[in-house]
C-alpha cells in the first residue's frame, strides 16, 4: 500500500478540538440519557418528562414509536405513552438515535455521502444489538455505540471539507480503506477524532473506547462492548447495507471471530434478522 | 485453507467461476482482478500466460442438485451476488492462510451460503 509516512494536509487533534467545540452540543436531556444507558434505577417518569419538553426530539421519536417496525395497534400520541408501550429502553435508544443523527444537518457535509453514511451507522448499530448479548454486553449500549462507531467522520467533513475531498479523492485512487486513507492526508483518523467528540459530548467511558478502537487489533484485554462495535462495523459492510459500489469489508478480527462463538445457523438468523431490522430503522432514521 | 475459496487446477475450472483474488503476472501487474467471472476466453488466454492453478470462489459448482432446476436468470443473478462479495471483500487478501484471513474468509463463505439460500 503506498503509504507516505507524511501526512499531506496534517490536521492537530488541537485543530479538530477547536472545531468540535463550535458544533451544537447535544440536548441536555440526551446527555442523561447517555449517562444512565447501563442503569435500569432510574426515575423512567422524570426522564420522559424532560424529553417531552424537547419538540423536534419528540415528534422524530413518536414517528419512530408509530413506525410498522414496532407494529403498535394504535397511534402513540406522548412520550409518556410511548414509553408505557414500548418501553423505556426503546425510548431511550431511540432519543439518543434521533438528538444524534440530527445534530449534524446534511448540508454541511459537502463531499460526504450522507446517506450512505447514515445508512452504515444504522446498520453497525442494528448489527451490534444482535451481537451483543454472545458477549454479555447491553443491546441498548451496543445499538447507541454502532450508531455513533464512525461519528468522527462527520466532524472531518464538515469542520476540514476541502482536506475531506482531498481523502475521497486519496481513497479512490489507492482502493484503500477509509483509515489509511485519513492518515495518508490528515495524519489522523476518524477514530480518534470520534472519540474526541464523544468525550466533549461526555459519552459514557465505554462508549468512547468503542469509538476510539473500532479499526484497531482486538485482544483479550479489549473491552466485550469494542469487540461487538468492530463486528458490527465489519458485518454492515459484508452485508453489503450501505449501498456504496466501491465498498470494502475491514478485515475481521479472528479473537472477535471466536469470542462470537456463531455457527452457521447462527450466521443464517443474523444475516436475516440484520437485513430486516435495517430497512424498518432506515426508514424512520434516516428521511 | 479460507472455507470461501478453492485452489483448483486450471483444468478443473469451467468457465463461470469467480476469481477469489486479483491475479498477477511475475512483475506484479494485475492480469484480472478479484471477482472476475471466468470465461472460456479468459482460461485459455491464462494456459497460454502459463497459470497453472487459480483461487476460485467456492460456489456455483459446489451444489449440483441446487443447480439442476435453476433458471439462466437467478444463475445469472447468484453470479451477481457473488462477483459483488469478491468486490466487498477484495481487501482481505482471502488467499492468505495467516490467521488474519480466517475469520473473514469464514465470514464470505457464510455470506455466500446466505445468498445461495435467498
Amino acid at each position: 500500500m503506498p503509504l507516505t509516512t507524511t501526512p499531506i494536509t496534517p490536521i492537530t487533534i488541537e485543530d479538530v478540538v477547536r472545531h468540535i467545540r463550535d458544533l451544537p452540543s447535544l440536548p441536555a436531556v440526551v446527555i442523561e440519557l447517555l449517562s444512565v444507558m447501563d442503569r435500569d434505577d432510574i426515575d423512567t417518569h422524570a426522564l420522559a418528562a424532560r424529553i417531552a419538553l424537547d419538540q423536534s426530539l419528540t415528534a422524530k421519536t413518536l414517528r419512530l414509536a408509530n413506525s410498522s417496525f414496532y407494529g403498535v395497534q394504535f397511534k402513540v400520541t406522548n412520550i409518556a405513552q410511548a414509553v408505557s408501550v414500548l418501553g423505556f429502553r426503546s425510548i431511550r435508544t431511540l432519543v439518543t438515535a434521533c438528538a444524534v443523527t440530527s445534530s449534524f444537518p446534511a448540508s454541511a457535509c459537502a463531499g460526504l455521502n450522507f446517506q450512505a453514511f447514515w445508512r452504515h451507522s444504522v446498520a453497525t448499530g442494528v448489527c451490534a444489538q444482535l451481537l451483543a448479548r454472545r458477549l454479555k454486553v447491553n443491546p441498548d449500549v451496543a445499538f447507541t455505540a454502532g450508531l455513533l462507531h464512525d461519528i468522527g467522520a462527520l466532524v472531518l467533513a464538515t469542520r476540514f471539507p476541502s482536506q475531506y475531498a482531498q481523502m475521497l479523492a486519496y481513497r479512490a485512487e489507492h482502493d484503500c480503506s477509509i483509515i489509511e486513507a485519513e492518515q495518508a492526508v490528515f495524519g489522523l483518523d476518524h477514530a480518534l477524532v470520534g472519540s474526541t467528540l464523544a468525550a466533549w459530548w461526555k459519552f459514557p467511558q465505554p462508549m468512547h473506547s468503542a469509538v476510539a478502537s473500532h479499526h484497531l487489533d482486538c485482544g483479550a484485554a479489549t473491552p466485550a462492548l469494542d469487540l461487538v462495535v468492530h463486528a458490527a462495523n465489519t458485518l454492515a459492510h459484508a452485508l453489503d447495507l450501505s449501498d456504496v459500489e466501491d465498498d470494502l469489508v475491514p478485515v475481521l478480527s479472528d479473537f472477535v471471530w471466536q469470542a462470537l462463538a456463531l455457527s452457521e445457523a447462527d450466521c443464517m438468523i443474523l444475516f436475516k434478522d440484520a437485513e430486516t431490522t435495517f430497512h424498518e430503522m432506515c426508514q424512520v432514521l434516516i428521511t | 485453507m479460507n472455507p470461501g475459496v478453492q485452489v483448483l487446477s486450471i483444468d478443473a475450472v469451467a468457465a463461470g467461476a469467480v476469481l477469489a483474488d486479483a491475479l498477477r503476472d511475475s512483475g506484479g501487474a494485475v492480469l484480472l482482478p478479484a471477482g472476475a467471472v471466468l470465461t472460456d476466453a479468459a482460461l485459455k488466454a491464462l494456459r497460454r500466460r502459463g497459470v497453472t492453478t487459480l483461487g476460485v470462489l467456492n460456489i456455483l459448482a459446489s451444489d449440483p442438485a441446487d443447480n439442476a432446476d435453476s433458471t439462466a436468470a437467478s444463475l445469472a443473478e447468484r453470479e451477481r451476488q457473488c462477483t459483488r462479495l469478491a468486490r466487498l471483500f477484495r481487501n482481505s487478501d482471502t488467499s492468505n492462510t495467516s490467521g488474519a484471513s480466517g475469520a473473514s474468509g469464514i465470514l464470505l463463505a457464510r455470506l455466500l451460503h446466505y445468498r445461495r439460500q435467498a
